[in-house]
């Protein structure tokens, strides 16, 4: 427990101190990735926040949720959904709202078409797929645009 | 001499010497790499050479004067700018988009042949003289809206074909054939399916049935007067 939250407090640190630069060579750089780990998904909480000007705790909420998993976690869409989900405090999804499981997150944003229904919560994401989905989800329930 | 003139005149105006690419305006944080060099920030008046990648960031987003037209790259795109030339007579542009969305606006001169094309993974959108917009991404696909004019999509596994004003074109990444969907039936069939799924007086009201007996209208009274709060048990088995 003191571990997580140690954890939590270094990368909530590490997000409020990049949170004012969106790097592009970050941007290409992912870009160029065959495969996304959860550290690439820290590097674009930026992006979230930046959209998301009318809530200054995002930031927060992403890091706790980031937190949660180890940095070179393999990045599936079932956990990216899970962050957004759990971070944008998306409550679209009954199922979702009484367990709030990765299974449930990916089931939701497809639903809200972010992944497509044909594709499998398991799946690795990569680079151009991880830029897509910051993309679509930030101009889906993003306030800035 | 005549012929140095001629030749000089020539190779002044066949050669794609006034194509300009020039950055209108810019959003956010928007970088550019010539070629394969080193990436760069992007700034209102910059000109951009051939072969130049541009990549937006969260929230950014850049419009470029390209020839006759501007094209718009939105948030989190890269895409490089390909083949542009201009001559007296024809106009070429071409943007390869690797992810995101572009909107471009491109205007049709009389006597200028405009050849512009929107080129993604899975397909190429060609226009002449139109406002489109096209996204793309690993997930979804191709996508092409058509705000005016016509436009010419031919993806990598079939013909080509032309999606007109108010239509929209769908090229998956996935097995399903490609789709164009008018934003009029998109809305009946949103219409319909409203009306499918209506309460029956919302329904029969959509409907206009308009023939009510006696027992539906006191239904509907009793109906109205009942508190609409209430309590759900709900019981939940794991396996």
């Amino acid at each position: 427990m003191r571990r997580r939250l140690i954890i939590a407090f270094i990368v909530i640190g590490a997000l409020g101190s990049v949170l004012d630069a969106q790097s592009l060579e970050d941007v290409i750089k992912i870009g160029n990735k065959s495969v996304c780990t959860i550290a690439d998904l820290v590097a674009m909480a930026p992006a979230f926040s930046e959209s998301f000007p009318d809530d200054p705790e995002l930031g927060e909420r992403l890091g706790l949720e980031l937190s949660r998993f180890k940095p070179g976690n393999a990045l599936t869409k079932a956990r990216a959904a899970l962050v957004a989900a759990k971070a944008l405090r998306l409550r679209k999804s009954l199922f979702f709202l009484i367990l709030p499981i990765q299974r449930y997150a990916f089931r939701t944003l497809v639903v809200d078409g972010v992944f497509s229904a044909t594709s499998s919560g398991g799946e690795v994401m990569s680079g151009i797929e991880l830029l897509d989905f910051v993309s679509i989800v930030c101009l889906k329930y993003g306030s800035a645009q | 001499m005549r012929i140095l003139v001629a030749v000089l005149f020539f190779s002044l105006f066949s050669s794609p010497l006034f194509a300009e690419v020039a950055v209108k305006a810019v959003k956010g944080t928007v970088g550019v790499m010539a070629g394969k060099g080193k990436l760069q920030a992007v700034k209102v008046g910059m000109k951009l050479t051939d072969d130049a990648t541009v990549v937006t960031g969260a929230n950014s987003e850049v419009t470029i004067i390209v020839n006759n037209g501007t094209i718009t790259l939105k948030s989190l795109t890269t895409a490089k700018l390909r083949g542009i030339g201009l001559t007296p007579t024809a106009s070429t542009a071409n943007v390869a988009l690797r992810n995101g969305t572009v909107v471009s606006d491109v205007k049709q001169i009389t006597g200028l042949k405009t050849s512009f094309t929107v080129t993604t993974p899975v397909g190429t959108s060609s226009v002449r003289g139109t406002t489109h917009t096209v996204s793309y991404g690993p997930e979804r696909g191709m996508s092409v809206a058509v705000s005016a004019g016509i436009v010419a999509v031919s993806s990598l596994r079939g013909a080509s074909r032309p999606v007109a004003a108010g239509n929209s074109y769908t090229e998956g990444t996935a097995a399903s054939a490609p789709q164009v969907v008018s934003q009029t039936t998109q809305e009946s069939a949103s219409a319909g399916a409203a009306t499918v799924f209506a309460p029956t007086e919302d329904a029969a009201i959509s409907t206009g049935s308009g023939s009510e007996t006696p027992a539906a209208t006191e239904l509907a009274t009793l109906v109205a007067n009942i508190p609409t709060t209430g309590s759900v048990l709900l019981t939940l088995l794991f396996p």
